[in-house]
């Protein structure tokens, strides 16, 4: 086995990535009185598979915290436990703790052990001994043999337990409740009866009907059986293998709920398969593996009848739709000689029986049955291959250009085929062209899930209440822009987190509810991202923020506007704060946060009121590879103007041009005079008209400022590509990049504020 | 220049065997080495970027990739600076960097044995000697090897953001 596995390691590292960001917001998410038996799912599929996958690759440092964490959840999300919010936090602990050790192996090294071992502890002491609610499905052991609980303390040390005798085979009784989705999908249910196989003797004992199958006879056939007859699979599994590893097939396509697995003893298997109805329990003095069904009925209604089809009947008659079978009542190996072996420890927790809850009505799962694990529905591209495709789709845009062009010169009637065709390539590389840009959008909570955690470490260090609501989570913007924006953003946040919202005493002396409110939005606005940042806290404090920049020698009058004033806490090292933080109050970060949304050509906004709130409003561009923009003509040079900097175009009168003292020209624009920018003699070339009378004047505008461009004839509009001149060569002054236009060659894009530099110098 | 005679020394090391191709400028015939070529095209149209020294034609699209072309013509006064069919221009590879480079036309690969590089004597050149490798000897023929991705990386060349200040 001389595989090189380091090659996959890239592939584990992110996914392990991606499943703990999804953890770590699905706890977040977490309704800790209402938990969704659906998310506990979805947080155990993750926390197992990263330990599949650490287990694989030999980062057993992982695989052990995940271990520990996999065995909570799994009680958890079976029902046994209760989620409390100390789980919550140490189970975002553990998460904190993988991630380092994620790191620590993506570099390479191997990370502290200590805080795993802590959260090891934590974990274990958790899912044992502290749990007040662990021992109470012994004291409310009801009429209906429910076999002992192990005590979950046992965990630890089954995990070590050598196998009595592991050779020995036995058998399971696997019943898994259909749900539509799995109806729809036997290839799923072939694939794990191929999985199933692999373990041992497998007998399908009743299969429902696929759905799609059933035809008329099918259905008459179905009415006599009875409509309650519920959709389920049963398989009966001779082998050695034990439970959890059975689980584990079935952990991916259903819940826990849907799957019942009941052992057997070997001596029984050859006895009638019915051995479930309660004739079955005649064999043992204790009680025996109760099937899941009667167990959960027990608590409802009334015992099993000795008829298995009666008692399944029976049973879904509690329950309207399609079985959420209560967890499974894995049978306990204290019980059975034979089952002491049990490999993985998750099995001890599926031994004890859900905690009863006389009270509760059918679980809420019932109401969403189709709980299976959701299909991959996105695929890991390398973002070299997505621009490589999109540059490929670039020419072929450029070649179905050249052969438009060469075909327009046919006869249109002789070869009206042909032109039809090129209509429809024409049509299609659009679409092609169009759809590959997209690949490079994503929404923006990639950004605006980690906030979530961020607000609440935060919060709690602060001991402030604070509650974040993100609106327009799907807003989609390039890739590239979502990596720059998270860092500007977490400033942001952070700020409002401790300058914004007060603690709580004083919130509520100013007659504001205790809890903080911080609202991250994004949405789309013409051409441009909106981000915006608010909060209800304190406000912006007008005189303060004078005041310390009068003491930091910041010329400054009483007069500015509030905007100015805002604009004066962008400043290095500004802060209001009266003590310095390990949270903020250095004054880094407004800086930095102008600054780099400035480098992706995006802008910064405050409002705020004193005492109200204050909101930071952040402008990107949509994309940084696509620009709208004018193409215009100045000789036989084609030239690119951004369309968000364009104001209007027209045509001047000669009295509107005027000289001031016989060098610069200005043109008067309804009652503005703009300096007028002569193209040609910026980029010294030649112009087919010299006289603005003639020519286009194209009237710019960034921050405020204004100009007029004279070119020769606007071209037309379109979407063009940003290309880097820098890639392989300089930068170059009123240049900011190059596109490839239709026919394959290079037009520049004009950088407008250098150009309305230049005409101002 | 003390810094050409004492990096002579260097340059002759450098010069190990290896393939060249060779391309003519005007009447001399010149050699780099083979690995920096990305490839070999016809001259197309530039597009011509303003306020840029003259030997720099502009950019083209190079199956997506702006690629700046250099006249090496025009930048060693060599030749008749004409643009024709046998025009060709060498795609350059050279610190991660596509760059064209515009001559009378391609010869062909030749492998250099050290013994056939000769050092650059002291002369004028508008190349500075230092970014010559040596003098290769094929049969009758002369090749000056040069050093192709330090002089295209040169000041000189004004190809590189940190080097926009040099002149011609």
């Amino acid at each position: 086995m001389t595989i090189d596995m380091s090659q996959f390691y890239q592939v584990f590292f992110e996914e392990s990535a991606e499943h703990l960001a999804n953890m770590e917001r699905m706890l977040l998410d977490l309704d800790v009185d209402a938990p969704n038996v659906d998310d506990l799912n979805a947080i155990f599929r993750a926390a197992h598979s990263i330990k599949g996958g650490s287990g694989t690759f030999g980062f057993t440092d992982m695989t052990e915290v995940t271990h520990v964490l996999e065995s909570l959840l799994d009680k958890l999300r079976k029902g046994e436990m209760a989620p409390r919010n100390d789980m919550i936090d140490a189970f975002l602990e553990a998460t904190d703790v993988l991630k380092e050790q994620l790191n620590a192996h993506i570099n390479g090294t191997e990370a502290d052990k200590g805080p795993a071992e802590a959260i090891i502890e934590k974990l274990r002491a958790l899912a044992s001994g502290e749990v007040p609610d662990a021992p109470a499905p012994q004291q409310v052991v009801e009429p209906s043999a429910r076999p002992v609980a192990p005590a979950a303390p046992e965990i630890a040390s089954t995990e070590t337990n050598p196998s009595a005798d592991t050779a020995k085979p036995h058998t399971f009784h696997i019943t898994l409740a259909a749900t539509p989705d799995l109806l729809k999908q036997p290839n799923r249910i072939e694939g794990l009866v191929g999985e199933l196989e692999q373990l041992g003797q497998l007998e399908i004992l009743s299969a429902p009907e696929p759905a799609k199958d059933k035809k008329g006879k099918d259905k008459k056939k179905k009415k006599k059986q009875g409509d309650m007859q519920p959709l389920q699979w049963k398989f009966r599994l001779t082998g050695t293998t034990e439970e959890e590893t059975i689980r584990d097939i079935f952990a991916f396509i259903a819940t826990p709920e849907q799957v019942v697995i009941e052992h057997e003893p070997a001596a029984v298997a050859s006895e009638t398969p019915s051995q479930e109805d309660d004739t079955g329990y005649g064999f043992f003095d204790t009680p025996p593996t109760p099937a899941a069904e009667e167990d959960g009925y027990g608590f409802f209604g009334p015992l099993p009848e000795p008829v298995p089809a009666a008692e399944i009947d029976q049973g879904y008659g509690f329950f309207s739709d399609p079985p959420a079978t209560p967890a499974p009542a894995a049978d306990d190996h204290a019980g059975y000689g034979f089952f002491t072996e049990i490999a993985t420890p998750a099995p001890i927790q599926a031994a004890p029986p859900p905690p009863p809850k006389p009270a509760e009505p059918p679980r809420k799962t019932v109401e969403k049955p189709a709980a299976a694990s959701p299909e991959s529905t996105s695929i890991r591209v390398s973002v070299e291959k997505v621009d490589q495709l999109i540059n490929l789709v670039g020419e072929l845009v450029i070649t179905q250009a050249m052969l438009a062009q060469t075909a327009s010169k046919v006869d249109p009637v002789l070869y009206e085929e042909l032109i039809n065709s090129m209509a429809q390539l024409e049509r299609n590389t659009r679409d092609l062209q169009e759809a590959v840009m997209s690949i490079r959008m994503m929404p923006i909570s990639f950004v605006f899930s980690r906030f979530p955690r961020v607000v609440r470490d935060l919060a709690s260090k602060l001991d402030k209440q604070v509650e974040l609501v993100t609106v327009g989570e799907n807003t989609e913007l390039d890739k590239g822009l979502i990596e720059k924006i998270a860092d500007p953003l977490t400033h942001l946040v952070r700020n409002s987190l401790d300058h914004g919202i007060e603690p709580p005493d004083k919130r509520v002396a100013a007659g504001k509810p205790a809890k903080g409110t911080i609202t991250l939005s994004a949405s789309h606005q013409g051409g441009n991202i909106v981000i915006e940042v608010a909060d209800d806290g304190a406000g912006l404090n007008r005189e303060k923020i004078l005041a310390k920049a009068m003491e930091r020698g910041i010329p400054v009058s009483d007069n500015l506007t509030d905007q100015q004033v805002w604009q004066l806490i962008f400043a290095p090292g500004f802060s209001t704060a009266e003590t310095v933080t390990d949270v903020s109050g250095r004054g880094v970060g407004m800086d930095v946060v102008m600054r780099n949304v400035t480098e992706m050509g995006g802008s910064v906004e405050i409002e705020s009121v004193f005492g109200v709130g204050t909101k930071i409003t952040v402008r990107l561009p949509l994309t940084l590879a696509i620009l709208d923009g004018m193409t215009v003509a100045v000789g036989d040079n084609i030239y690119v103007i951004p369309l968000n900097l364009i104001v209007e175009t027209l045509q001047p009168q000669a009295e509107d041009i005027k000289s001031v003292t016989g060098r610069g020209k200005v043109v008067h624009v309804r009652g503005e005079y703009l300096p007028l920018i002569a193209l040609h003699e910026i980029f010294r070339c030649e112009p087919l008209y010299t006289d603005p009378t003639e020519g286009v004047l194209v009237l710019i505008e960034d921050k405020g400022k204004k100009a007029a461009l004279f070119i020769d004839t606007l071209v037309g509009q379109q979407q063009v590509v940003i290309k880097s001149l820098e890639t392989n060569y300089r930068k170059v002054p009123g240049i900011s990049g190059a596109t490839i236009m239709g026919d394959g060659k290079v037009a520049l894009i004009l950088d407008i504020p250098a150009l309305i530099k230049m005409s101002v110098s | 220049m003390n810094e050409t005679s004492t990096e002579l020394p260097e340059q002759t090391s450098r010069a190990v065997a290896g393939e060249y191709l060779t391309f003519t400028l005007g009447k001399e015939e010149y050699g780099i080495d083979i690995l920096k070529v990305q490839e070999i095209r016809g001259y197309d149209s530039v597009t011509r970027i303003a306020n840029t020294p003259e030997f720099i034609k502009g950019v083209i699209n190079l199956r997506g990739t702006i690629v700046p072309i250099v006249d090496l013509r025009i930048r060693f006064n060599l030749g008749k600076v004409e643009y024709d069919d046998f025009t060709v221009v060498i795609i350059l590879n050279v610190r991660d960097r596509v760059v064209g480079i515009v001559v009378d036309g391609v010869s062909d690969v030749v492998t250099l044995q050290p013994g056939q590089i000769n050092a650059v004597p002291d002369l004028v050149s508008t190349i500075d000697t230092k970014y010559l490798i040596g003098l290769g000897t094929v049969g009758e023929r002369m090749l000056i090897l040069v050093d192709i991705e330090s002089l295209m990386t040169s000041q000189e060349m004004a190809l590189i953001d940190n080097a926009s200040t040099a002149t011609t």
